[in-house]
């Protein structure tokens, strides 16, 4: 069965919910707060006994994990760990890969230019923008946010990266398959302002570099937001927890939307660590 | 040059002293110094990487640096008491994700950061044990349970065991006499002597606890080549393994990409000092 873990405000999973059950696929929707304990032994074998006493194991399940951060002693973190890769979107230890920005640009082959500054004081010639480092509170800025930088720069590493204009592409990667959105916006983070979202036709050399990354990271499903311009394309950041639902509801083109059922039904996720 | 990167810990302090007596110099770094004193000028281009920290008159180029010996595994939060309670934990994961990525950059690290040592999953024994089986090592009986009937009842089917409150790996491994309500976890408790396994890149040297000392002490061929197996599996570099020699084989108790170096033999320390220096003199 399919096994959505995730919170109840979740927008990726609430769609796909609607979608599970106009398809008739048999789904159970969970939240933290319904795991009542969890069970696992030196088998490999692991369970979690919900409110209701039903009980899910981590063997003849496949799990959908949309929970960003739960304490580390949640019973339900001790079982998403229990969880074999292969059986979870997306285990905590794959996300982990990604936990820092600056770690993952050594997968890529091209990104803007990147500075990280602390106690030093510096005059950028060109535009820079202002990036978290980590995944927690995660944000870009434009540099001349002059509060947000000098009250970081003194005690804390900063990011600096050049602002590349082109289309801001996000990629979803699902499987062998490449699914893109151009994103239009009026700030540098989308998320902070009311921003479109149109289907964008994946270039062959961009399909080909995300590819790469795939298999560099050994996971074949993430997305990825980059900008192309004219003569090139630069790497942002990847995401090991994709929400292709919301771009596929946003851009009105549903053709992920099957691509990702039939990725899971067919259990072709893999992960190589 | 030589950094070594540490919060103090009894280790590094040990494996310092070992450099200061032979004149070999070093640069320490702790987390106090990176946080309120360093200036840092990290420069990352598709070609690569050129990073400067500076701190007084000492300037420290990573491409100069021919080892960096690493003993940090986070960067603990009372760092940032200065914040205000909501901002702690964002600056925290700000530090650490630039360390995480500046220590894994550098082409001789010991140990890098790797993504279990990231995730926390290497300090938890479902984790390591599971990993441990799975590369042909015996290892202990376990549970974890939030029930505490279901305990009650596996404690008995244990009979011997060792308690704990959480799935993380507290260095303890006394056998306990009850069950608490705090308790989630059960590990078989196997009787025997201990056995401390430590490894440098592909030098082993293993040191058993008997009869209240500790002698040098060889594990068959096979045994050190799993070892050896499971730590390239780990992508560590340097690792400890602590064993309980029952009647049979050995049973892989714990893992420890953070050896206590001291925990080996006597005659064995100089060794291990000696080739950790050798590999970070050597980039």
């Amino acid at each position: 069965m399919i096994i959505i873990i995730s919170n109840k405000q979740d927008k990726n999973s609430s769609i796909l919910v609607t979608l599970l059950l106009t398809k008739r696929i048999e789904f159970q929707w969970i939240t933290p707060d319904y795991v009542q304990s969890v069970y696992s032994d030196y088998t490999g074998y692991a369970c979690i006994k919900l409110v209701d006493e039903s009980v899910i194991d981590n063997v003849n399940n496949f799990f959908i994990n949309r929970i960003p951060n739960l304490k580390a002693d949640h019973p339900l973190i001790i079982f998403l760990y229990m969880i074999p890769y292969h059986n979870i979107l997306t285990h905590p230890n794959v996300a982990s890969i990604l936990l820092s920005k600056l770690d993952q640009l050594k997968f890529f082959t091209s990104y803007p230019k990147t500075e990280i500054l602390k106690n030093v004081k510096k005059t950028f010639t060109g535009n820079v923008c202002v990036k978290s480092i980590s995944q927690v509170r995660s944000f870009v800025r434009q540099s001349d946010d002059i509060e947000l930088v000098r009250s970081g720069l003194n005690y804390m590493p900063v990011q600096f990266q050049e602002v590349k204009y082109g289309l801001h592409i996000k990629s979803h990667v699902i499987g062998a398959d490449v699914y893109s959105y151009c994103i239009q916006a009026n700030t540098l983070d989308p998320r902070e302002s009311d921003y479109k979202v149109y289907p964008y036709s994946t270039p062959n050399f961009v399909k080909k570099s995300l590819l790469k990354i795939a298999s560099k990271i050994c996971v074949n499903y993430f997305d990825c937001d980059m900008i192309i311009t004219k003569e090139n394309m630069f790497i942002l950041e990847i995401n090991s927890s994709p929400a292709p639902m919301v771009f596929a509801e946003e851009s009105k083109d549903h053709t992920v939307v099957t691509r990702f059922i039939d990725f899971i039904l067919k259990r072709e996720y893999k992960v190589g660590i | 040059m030589i950094l070594i990167l540490c919060d103090g810990d009894i280790n590094s302090t040990s494996f310092m002293k070992y450099l200061d007596e032979r004149s070999i110099s070093y640069t320490l770094i702790t987390p106090l110094k990176i946080i309120n004193e360093i200036a840092i000028v990290d420069n990352l281009t598709s070609d690569g990487s050129v990073c400067i920290w500076q701190y007084q008159d000492l300037k420290i180029n990573f491409n100069d640096v021919t080892g960096l010996y690493n003993s940090l595994h986070y960067i603990d939060i009372k760092y940032f008491s200065d914040f205000v309670v909501e901002d702690r934990a964002y600056v925290q994961n700000e530090w650490w994700a630039y360390l995480v990525y500046r220590i894994n950059d550098f082409q001789n690290s010991i140990n890098p950061i790797t993504r279990e040592v990231m995730s926390g999953v290497l300090y938890q024994y479902p984790f390591v044990y599971t990993t441990a089986y799975n590369n042909g090592f015996k290892i202990p009986k376990y549970y974890i349970s939030h029930s505490i009937e279901e305990i009650r009842v596996l404690a008995n089917q244990l009979q011997r065991y060792i308690t704990k409150n959480t799935i993380y790996f507290d260095n303890n491994f006394k056998e306990s006499n009850s069950i608490n309500n705090d308790t989630i976890g059960l590990i078989e408790y196997i009787d025997g002597n201990v056995i401390f396994v430590h490894v440098v890149d592909n030098k082993i040297w293993t040191t058993i606890y008997r009869d209240g000392g500790t002698y040098p002490y060889k594990i068959s061929e096979s045994q050190e080549t799993k070892c050896f197996e499971l730590i390239q599996r780990l992508k560590l570099r340097v690792a400890e393994l602590v064993f309980k020699q029952d009647a049979n084989d050995l049973v892989l108790h714990y893992i420890s990409a953070f050896p206590n170096w001291l925990k080996s033999d006597a005659s064995y320390i100089p060794h291990i000092y000696k080739t950790l220096a050798a590999k970070l003199i050597n980039k």
